[in-house]
């Protein structure tokens, strides 16, 4: 997928500009991981530590359906701390679930992971954004965690039945 | 600054891990780290190469027309559109976003552009969120995040305003 689209670039940057394009876009590529690689390396090194400090499959029993605003908030403060990939997000939310988290708790932990992560902020946000951008995306997203947690338990049960029994099974009995 | 912080975030942690569990527990966060990048590291590069090599092929006069601050509504749905529709990563989508920024982006479709990616990934949504969070979880998020990326684009400008 990447290698697709890198060569797409390529191509048309080759196209358009010639051979001094790509070097140009060479030489931007470099600056580019100069000022990310030592910040990346550090994120790195903490999103390590962290899954070693907090496993998930013993915050999720904290985070049932009657957990009420302590299992949103842990909910969320799991999202935030949540470094990597979906490849690393999606099996986490799935021991989560699995191990009894609830509607509400699991709608906070993905949306606060999706919109705000501490890792991508300090890691990419603010070097390449700068802090006015970084704090103005922050204030326009603080809601939505919060919206999010009202409003996806409402829909859910909105859905009909077929949809709902594919749910994945919770090992924990709530 | 923030390089300061980080490095003060992982040096603490890796002393609680210490106190806490010992040396196999530093062991076990290390390789956790390690692992990661190796998985990340290629792609990374790739990225960078992407977001340099897009700020050549796309000239000013195209990102300001599309997305820059009179682009408008247009702007803000057509970074909704692509954000939703990139399936990459930070490292592609933030040095992208930068490069966009320079070249005369508007704060409302850059802004679009990120939450969209953020909560309404086309790809992410299918290949991950579907699978290991089961299909109602999935489609109710999808549903109540929809508006969340216009609603931002909106928002943003007159906030960004504050702090220049």
């Amino acid at each position: 997928m990447m290698l697709g689209i890198l060569t797409f670039v390529i191509f048309v940057v080759m196209m358009r500009e010639g051979t001094d394009g790509v070097i140009e876009g060479l030489k931007g590529s470099w600056t580019l991981s100069r000022r990310a690689l030592p910040i990346t390396l550090l994120g790195m090194g903490l999103a390590g530590t962290l899954q070693v400090l907090a496993p998930p499959g013993v915050i999720g029993k904290y985070m049932g359906d009657d957990s009420g605003l302590l299992g949103l908030a842990i909910g969320m403060v799991a999202g935030l701390i949540t470094p990597g990939g979906p490849y690393v997000m999606y099996p986490i939310g799935n021991a989560l679930m699995a191990s009894g988290a609830g509607l509400g708790p699991m709608a906070g932990y993905v949306s606060a992971r999706n919109l705000v992560t501490i890792n991508r902020l300090l890691v990419w946000e603010l070097p390449f954004l700068g802090w006015p951008f970084t704090l103005t995306r922050l204030i326009v997203s603080f809601w939505m965690p919060i919206a999010m947690v009202i409003l996806l338990p409402i829909v859910y049960r909105l859905l009909p039945q077929s949809i709902r029994d594919r749910a994945p099974e919770r090992t924990v009995e709530k | 600054m923030t390089l300061a912080v980080m490095a003060g975030l992982f040096l603490t942690s890796l002393l609680v891990i210490k106190w806490r569990h010992g040396n196999a527990g530093v062991k076990q966060g290390v390789n956790q780290a390690s692992s990661m990048l190796r998985r990340i590291a290629p792609m990374m590069v790739m990225g960078m190469v992407i977001a340099a090599m897009a700020s050549v092929a796309l000239p000013s006069e195209v990102i300001n027309r599309w997305l820059g601050d009179e682009s408008g509504v247009t702007g803000i749905l057509i970074g909704i559109a692509v954000g939703a529709s990139v399936p990459a990563g930070p490292y592609v989508v933030i040095p992208l976003l930068g490069t966009l920024m320079a070249n005369g982006a508007g704060v409302g479709p850059l802004a679009a552009f990120l939450t969209a990616w953020s909560v309404i990934p086309i790809s992410r949504s299918l290949v991950w969120e579907y699978p290991f969070l089961g299909a109602p979880f999935a489609i109710s998020r999808y549903l109540v995040a929809l508006s969340f990326p216009l609603i931002a684009g909106f928002l943003a400008p007159p906030i960004f305003a504050l702090f220049e």
